[in-house]
């Protein structure tokens, strides 16, 4: 109602302004005017008033128009300010243009220039007004700034009343004053006229003034309601006197709301049915459809809809539109009500005697009646268009039925204008039908024999119109001739292959679609039918059966990359690139898949996703390699960093709407991926605060995050992360030690969850990986000090898991982490911080202890561990005599060969740390004779000798012999070393050799074994020998 | 239809000559000016038109239609009708002034109104309208004979080759299509023998010769005829688009017989052609998929006879010989719902075409 009260406003003061011109002005005065006129029309403000400085000082301006140069600058400021969105300068230009109102006013002007002065003043106080009552309706306005600003638009809407009303006096008198002359009667009559023409004018300004200053009151309240009677007497009154002028139709529409915004709905129909009764002329069309939209939200408060006033009202008036005027919103809105209108009306006599012939009549022509009208709406896009198909699709009647009126088309335009019609029924009815067909699929084998049948019936109407419209397309192709338009014509070639790529036949489509890019290059309908078969191809491939596709992929691929090469970048390739990327990552073709990714616009929503497909290919090879081949890590970077690129571009792109499976599980492949970088922090903002962020999905119970598996992955990269963030944040750790907590309590309840049966063998499993991946970390840490930082920090966060854990599982990990750091730590002569490590792992190992393993399958077995995990400690703090008993114990209830090997190892680093020759003998040939039921004693710890003749020529324990090979060979050169026995180092080098000549790779260990000969060859003052080179055939 | 007659001795050279009485106006081909004066005389290939100040010899291929000066309204209608391509009309008209009993003198009226009859008959045939094909064959045949020296003896004569080469296909029995198939080929002797008189009509012989040798399986022999139909020596826009349509029907046979360049080279010839020139562009399909089909690729094979059915309407041939091998292929490829549609059409809108008479004959 503001916004309408405002431009009414505009228009009569922007007339007014006009008749309002002082009587002949002379040639010269004429001239600056022209040029004035044209610099505003250009929206040369600034300029305008530069010239209007320039012309005050000018000699060459005339006086007359020199004396209006203030009112004239005034104008410019109102017209300049309107077009502002800045409310600060808004302000200023109004103000400044008021100044220069108040400096005209006071050169005593004309009474005519007074009146002018006095009537733009009002306009400038009207304007500032709706400025702020708009600022009043925005949400971000507290209401007691809201009031505030209602307050300040009624102030200045009443300052602008008040200017109107002195305006109105002075016109009243002007007119009361002409005196008539006998001898100039003409120009008498027309002076009489203009003042008249222009009071009337003003007294409509006065009646919407006051109606604005209604809506400065709260919605509703009375004072809002008393400022509208006024607004409606001021109204009514020009209604009555000024029936013949258009001011006076504009005062019955002021009426109308005005009543409505009283309350009075009798009233208010009143007057715009006075309007609807106007001439039918194009004047009137705006009007109306004002006043129609009034009456409307008084007819859309009735239940049922009076149907019989809204019929009556709206269909002649919608009849009589132009096509572009039933497009325009409001009409639109006033269509669909006419629809509803119609069909409540069919529902009325539905509730009569339907066994009528005339009632079923009835029925029929309203429901075909609403059917057209609403389908006519739901062609054109915008809002209503959602409504109208809604519509359609709950009145559930048969569209297709509803045939429009019977049309002789003779032409080409008419053929192709209905077949488009046509076809954008068929889109809205395929919207419908597919709709149900997804109901459907969603069910499958449940699907209802009800929801079947509204398929059928959605299918119906479908193909019945659609086959309609190819009838007519046809007709079109045949009133083709030399004249038709080249690109009509192609889009009727595309509509063809469109109604057959809705009836499913595919093949068709794939023909006309195909035909379009050779026949009609350039056209937008050759880049259409080009993707419109390449989707046909795509529906065709998905229907054949899988050892008979090479057809329709053949030529999927072909067609894409046609068009990728015929319109690179553009929206038409777009599909194209997406399907092949999809079928290129789906074959492991990942330079296709690469080169079809960068095909898709870069604008496409649709790439973001094929780019995270592809950056996690990238990244699962990258992993891949790594495991197969970690050796030649820097090989494998360049994968890391493709998937690198692509992650993190399409995670820059994508939106909310775009998060599924797949772009869950991307974010999560990044956070790996930044975690593998040792970006620890880049890791952490992406698993917790990225747009998309895979912990933040879990928290929000996001659909694409509720697979169990990925909450698992989710919470196994959280623990890596923080442990991560531990070595490298290590200001912070505390903060990361009590996340990683956090991640973990929460990986076992959703392991729980998922199967508690199976939780505990997989949380063992998750944290025998930890403590892998956590020695993996440190390992990496090539400084001393750093990697002291970060055990400590560990330290910290598995001391704190430790001492609040009850859960023997969680204990064991801990102890076997730590254990698992001690041991790297002694191995790169860290001993002091490796002896802290091993003390807080035998803690968490005694305290696992004494809670006792139960009576599971798996107590055996962890209390097992648990000693062997001790004894490992112990033998890191340095007491191996007592780690070697610890062994032993273990070792006499059963002979496990890793435990073996760790007893052999035990005896070994004894002689390492003791230089004992007895040590690394015992280490060789075993020791820690015990007694035995029913059997004499013997050697539970049997040395590296005996485990290497266990061990050997036995492919499965093929890596564990040749570890034993090199420790016995160790042990041999120790000992020899130590008693100089020259034998015992020449056996152990022939010993290498031997089998180095057997399997040059030595299961991995060459290198070492290469070192260890190095070693011997010197003791023995020998010149040192390559071991055998390996057959890189074999 | 009975035949007893052989044709090839039809065209006798001698000019036929008559007394006249009104003047008869020779509209020619190619924009040269129309002669006006009296026929006096005519020959498979020429009439004599007798002027003021001699006469004047205009080859038959020349004559674009002749408007005689005798003869009814009637006739003069049925007569323009004919050459405007309204044949149901020509033949309505040609009812009622028999009817009115309008009768000439004039033979060469006479012959031309036989003519209009007996080409309107066959032509409403072969597209599906109100005419048997046995009637217009009959009519067609009789005019071969009773006009032998009528300057429309040679496309008569064509026209009844069309229509035996049609009528073969309703027969399963190979003696008896063999005897419709020897009858077109003895019709098409004397155009075979017209290279410089009837350029156009021999290059269209020759594709009439090729599609015979084709229907017979005698391959070689239908490439010699494809060739011979592609005569350098022989110009003109209509003679342009008989060699292209013969380059494609050649590359068809080459496939058939299993050369792996003809897919290829037919897609060259049709990526090359611009324009919308439906008879060439829905024969270069047909034969595409023809090499399909022989390659054993069924869906390609259907994607060409379906740009046939749907981009290149208007000639029944080509029309009813997509639709004849659709209706295999879409059975083959299960869509038998649409082997049935291709088959509904191809019997009810082509029911008098060589591959709509072989569809019923099939069954």
């Amino acid at each position: 109602m503001k916004l309408i009260a405002r431009s009414i406003f505009i228009l009569v003061v922007t007339i007014t302004l006009n008749l309002a011109a002082t009587p002949s002005p002379s040639a010269a005065e004429e001239k600056v005017e022209l040029f004035l006129q044209k610099l505003l029309e250009r929206g040369y403000y600034d300029t305008a008033v530069d010239y209007l400085n320039f012309l005050e000082t000018s000699p060459l301006c005339p006086k007359e128009f020199k004396n209006r140069i203030p009112l004239e600058k005034a104008v410019i400021l109102i017209e300049a300010a309107r077009r502002l969105k800045d409310l600060k300068k808004h302000e200023n230009y109004l103000g400044r243009a008021e100044v220069y109102l108040t400096d005209f006013t006071k050169t005593k002007p004309s009474p005519e220039l007074f009146a002018r002065a006095e009537k733009i003043r009002a306009q400038l106080y009207f304007e500032r007004g709706q400025v702020y009552l708009n600022l009043a309706s925005s949400d971000r306005k507290t209401e007691k700034e809201k009031q505030e600003l209602r307050k300040k638009a009624r102030s200045l809407l009443t300052a602008a009343l008040d200017s109107l009303e002195k305006n109105r006096q002075f016109l009243q008198t002007q007119i009361q004053n002409v005196v008539d002359d006998p001898e100039n009667r003409a120009a008498v009559a027309a002076l009489k006229k203009t003042l008249h023409l222009e009071y009337v004018q003003v007294r409509t300004l006065l009646a919407t003034s006051s109606e604005s200053i209604a809506d400065t009151f709260p919605n509703p309240s009375v004072e809002r309601k008393k400022q509208f009677a006024v607004a409606l007497k001021k109204h009514e009154a020009n209604w009555e006197k000024y029936r013949s002028f258009t001011q006076g139709v504009n005062s019955a529409l002021g009426a109308a709301r005005c009543a409505y915004g009283v309350g009075d709905e009798t009233k208010t129909i009143t007057y715009c049915n006075e309007i609807f009764d106007l001439e039918d002329v194009a004047v009137f069309i705006p009007i109306k459809k004002q006043a129609a939209m009034i009456a409307k939200k008084i007819w859309e408060t009735k239940d049922p809809l009076p149907f019989a006033d809204v019929i009556k009202t709206l269909e002649p008036l919608i009849n009589g539109l132009t096509t572009l005027e039933k497009r325009q919103s409001e009409w639109l809105e006033l269509q669909i009500l006419l629809a509803k209108a119609h069909r409540t009306r069919a529902e009325f006599f539905e509730k009569s005697d339907t066994k009528d012939k005339a009632t079923r009549s009835k029925i029929d022509r309203s429901n075909k009646s609403a059917v057209r009208v609403a389908r006519a709406v739901a062609r054109v896009p915008g809002p209503t268009r959602e409504i109208a198909r809604n519509l359609l699709k709950t009145w559930k009647l048969k569209v297709g039925d509803v045939k429009p009126e019977e049309v002789t088309i003779t032409t080409f335009e008419q053929a192709r204008l209905r077949a488009s019609d046509l076809m954008t029924d068929a889109e809205s009815l395929r919207t419908i039908y597919l709709e149900v067909k997804k109901k459907v699929d969603a069910a499958g084998e449940n699907a209802t024999d009800e929801l079947r049948t509204e398929l059928d019936e959605a299918k119906q109407p479908l193909d019945e119109t659609t086959n309609e419209a190819l009838k007519i397309l046809q007709l079109a192709v045949s009133f083709k001739s030399p004249e038709t338009d080249r690109e009509e014509f192609a889009n009727v070639r595309y509509l063809q292959a469109y109604a057959y790529f809705i009836l499913d036949k595919h093949y068709e489509a794939i023909v006309i679609g195909e035909h379009l890019t050779r026949a009609y290059p350039g056209t937008n309908s050759a880049r259409s039918g080009a993707s419109l078969a390449l989707k046909s191809y795509l529906q065709l491939y998905i229907s054949a059966p899988k050892d008979d596709n090479r057809f329709e992929y053949d030529n999927l691929k072909r067609l894409a990359d046609d068009m990728i090469r015929k319109w690179p970048g553009q929206r038409a390739t777009e599909s194209a690139a997406l399907i092949m990327a999809r079928f290129s990552t789906r074959d492991g073709n990942i330079d296709a898949a690469e080169k079809y990714v960068n095909a898709i616009p870069k604008s496409s929503p649709g790439r973001v996703l094929e780019e995270l497909r592809i950056g996690q290919i990238f990244w699962f090879q990258y992993l891949n390699r790594m495991k197969q081949n970690p050796a030649d890590a820097a090989k494998h970077q360049a994968l890391r960093a493709k998937a690198q690129t692509y992650l993190e571009a399409g995670m820059a792109q994508i939106t909310k709407d775009q998060i599924n499976e797949v772009s869950a599980r991307a974010t999560l492949s990044l956070t790996d991926l930044y975690l593998d970088l040792g970006e620890s922090q880049k890791a952490a903002e992406q698993l917790e605060n990225a747009k998309i962020a895979p912990l933040d999905l879990i928290k929000q119970k996001h659909p694409a995050a509720s697979s169990p598996r990925f909450i698992r992955d989710t919470n196994k990269t959280a623990v890596r992360v923080y442990m991560a963030a531990m070595r490298n944040d290590q200001a912070n750790a505390t903060k990361w030690v009590g996340k990683a907590q956090g991640v973990l309590s929460s990986l076992k309840q959703s392991l729980i969850k998922q199967d508690p049966q199976k939780a505990e063998a997989k949380m063992r499993s998750i944290y025998v990986q930890l403590a892998k991946e956590s020695r993996q970390q440190m390992e990496r840490l090539t400084n001393v000090s750093q990697r002291k930082i970060f055990s400590d920090s560990l330290l910290t966060f598995l001391d704190a898991i430790q001492s609040e854990t009850k859960d023997v599982a969680t204990l064991l990990w801990t102890g076997q982490t730590l254990n698992a750091l001690g041991v790297s730590l002694n191995e790169s002569g860290e001993k002091a911080q490796a002896r802290r490590l091993h003390k807080k792992a035998i803690t968490a190992f005694e305290k696992a202890k004494k809670r006792g393993f139960g009576k599971g399958v798996d107590a055996e077995r962890n209390e097992l561990e648990t000693e062997r995990q001790i004894a490992v400690a112990t033998l890191g703090i340095g007491e191996f005599d007592k780690a070697i008993e610890k062994f032993a114990d273990i070792l006499a209830k059963k002979a496990y060969i890793d435990i073996q090997m760790d007893a052999a190892k035990a005896y070994q680093l004894k002689g390492d740390a003791l230089k004992s020759a007895n040590a690394y003998a015992f280490a060789m040939m075993g020791g820690q004779r015990r007694k035995r039921p029913n059997r004499p004693p013997a050697k539970v710890i049997f040395g590296w000798n005996v485990l290497a003749k266990a061990t050997i020529n036995k492919p499965k324990q093929e890596a564990r012999f040749y570890e034993i090979l090199y420790n016995m060979c160790y042990c041999r050169l120790k000992w020899g070393q130590l008693k100089q026995k020259t034998v015992a180092l020449t056996s152990a080098r022939d010993e290498i050799l031997k089998y180095a000549k057997k399997n040059p790779e030595m299961a991995g260990m060459r290198t070492k074994f290469q070192e260890l000969l190095a070693n011997i060859q010197k003791s023995l003052q020998e010149p040192v020998t390559k071991l055998p080179v390996p057959d890189p055939g074999k | 239809m009975k035949l007893k007659i052989a044709v090839s001795f039809l065209f006798a050279t001698a000019f036929v000559a008559h007394a006249y009485s009104q003047t008869d106006q020779v509209d020619r081909t190619g924009g040269a000016r129309p002669v006006r004066g009296q026929i006096i005389q005519e020959s498979p290939t020429a009439v004599v038109v007798k002027l003021s100040n001699g006469n004047q010899t205009i080859d038959a291929k020349e004559i674009r239609r002749v408007n005689f000066g005798d003869g009814s309204n009637l006739q003069k209608k049925a007569i323009s009708d004919f050459y405007a391509g309204n044949y149901n009309n020509c033949l309505d008209l040609l009812d009622r002034s028999e009817q009115s009993n309008d009768k000439t003198t004039n033979p060469f009226l006479k012959a031309e109104l036989a003519f209009c009859r007996a080409m309107s008959m066959c032509r409403e045939a072969m597209s599906g309208g109100n005419v048997s094909l046995d009637n217009a064959g009959q009519k067609i045949y009789e005019f071969t004979t009773n006009h032998s020296k009528s300057f429309h003896a040679i496309p008569a004569s064509q026209m009844f080759a069309e229509v035996c080469i049609i009528k073969s296909g309703a027969f399963r029995d190979k003696t008896k299509r063999d005897e419709w198939l020897k009858r077109a080929k003895t019709a098409l002797k004397p155009l075979l023998e017209a290279k410089n008189t009837w350029g156009e009509r021999y290059l269209s012989a020759n594709l009439l010769m090729g599609r015979i040798a084709a229907i017979e399986n005698n391959n070689d022999q239908a490439i010699q005829y494809f060739t011979a139909a592609q005569d350098d020596s022989i110009t003109g826009k209509a003679a342009t688009q008989i060699k292209q349509i013969a380059r494609c029907r050649t590359w068809q046979i080459k496939g058939q017989k299993g050369d792996a360049n003809a897919i290829k080279e037919l897609k060259k010839i049709i990526n090359n052609e611009s324009g919308d020139d439906k008879l060439f562009f829905s024969n270069a399909y047909n034969a595409l998929g023809h090499c399909y089909l022989k390659a054993g690729d069924k869906k390609s094979a259907l994607l060409q006879f379906l740009h046939t059915q749907l981009l290149y309407t208007g000639n029944p041939n080509t029309q009813s010989e997509a639709l004849y091998y659709l209706t295999q292929l879409w059975n083959q490829t299960n869509h038998p719902d649409r082997a049935g549609q291709a088959q509904q059409a191809l019997r009810n809108s082509y029911q008098n075409t060589y591959y709509g008479l072989r569809s019923v004959a099939a069954n």
